[in-house]
């Protein structure tokens, strides 16, 4: 799959399960998305979390998408992004985000970016075959 | 869900997103697991990957199962089987490793998490955070 495929990949199958390092402690979970295209993989959550705690002491991630027995993983450091409009865009998508926007204002709300580089797993490859990366 | 229901939401979902650690980076992958049940649960990998030497190395992992709105996040150091009868069992279940292990089992990885787990669920966003023994 080249760049765009990918891309298109993740965007129809949008629940990857995302993963951070807690110290030497790995935490996985399944995470939603914004939007993935040319400027990198948009995601959300809430800043009271664990999983946006341990991504902004550790910005290594790694997010693995799977279906019709394709397995794409991407992995890169997270920045995050400030971007009103965006966040509006967000509330869209995710309605039941509301009630905690009103309690706790827009900074409750954190988007992050992840440009990092793809891993299209191949069934047929010998293990220990090294892989090869599309930057994405 | 208690034990039982946790056991059993993973047998009828056997596919999960293992996480390691490799130095400081995180790392997460598609995994079946073989068997879930009173014992922990068990997991097959080659030897020859890098998930192996990662959990060999670092033997903290976390395994994310999810179905239909529920997830069951399970967590614990793994532990490496040398256990020949076992993995004559998982060859003989998964038509696809026989070409693989015919000559030997030296190369193939068999592990156990005897782990705790939490779950959550889209019907119940807010539930605390529990763990349960598995």
């Amino acid at each position: 799959m080249d760049k765009k495929e990918i891309l298109d990949f993740i965007t129809k199958n949008p629940i990857g399960f995302l993963a951070t390092a807690d110290g030497t402690t790995p935490h996985v979970r399944a995470f939603g998305l914004y939007r993935a295209d040319e400027n990198g993989i948009i995601y959300f959550t809430q800043s009271a979390k664990d999983v946006y705690k341990q991504m902004m002491k550790n910005p290594e991630i790694e997010v693995c998408y799977w279906a019709n027995s394709v397995q794409i993983r991407v992995a890169g450091k997270v920045k995050p992004v400030e971007d009103m409009e965006m966040k509006k865009g967000v509330l869209k998508v995710a309605p039941f985000l509301q009630p905690q926007i009103d309690a706790n204002g827009w900074d409750f709300l954190k988007l992050f970016c992840l440009k990092g580089k793809a891993y299209v797993a191949d069934m047929a490859a010998p293990p220990g075959a090294p892989k090869t990366w599309v930057e994405l | 869900m208690d034990k039982k229901e946790i056991l059993a939401f993973i047998t009828a979902n056997p596919i999960g997103y293992l996480g390691t650690v490799d130095d400081k980076a995180a790392r997460v992958r598609g995994m079946d697991t073989f068997r879930a049940d009173e014992n922990g649960l068990i997991f097959y990998t080659s030897k020859a990957k890098n998930v192996f030497q990662q959990m060999a190395k670092n033997p903290e992992v976390e395994v994310c199962y999810f179905a239909k709105g529920t997830q069951v996040r399970v967590r614990g150091k793994i532990e490496i089987l040398e256990d020949p009868a076992l993995k004559k069992e998982i060859v003989s279940k998964r038509d696809f490793l026989k070409p693989m292990y015919e000559k030997s089992y030296d190369g193939m990885g068999v592990l156990r998490l005897k782990g705790k787990a939490t779950t959550w669920s889209m019907q119940d966003m807010t539930a605390p955070t529990t763990f349960i023994d598995l």
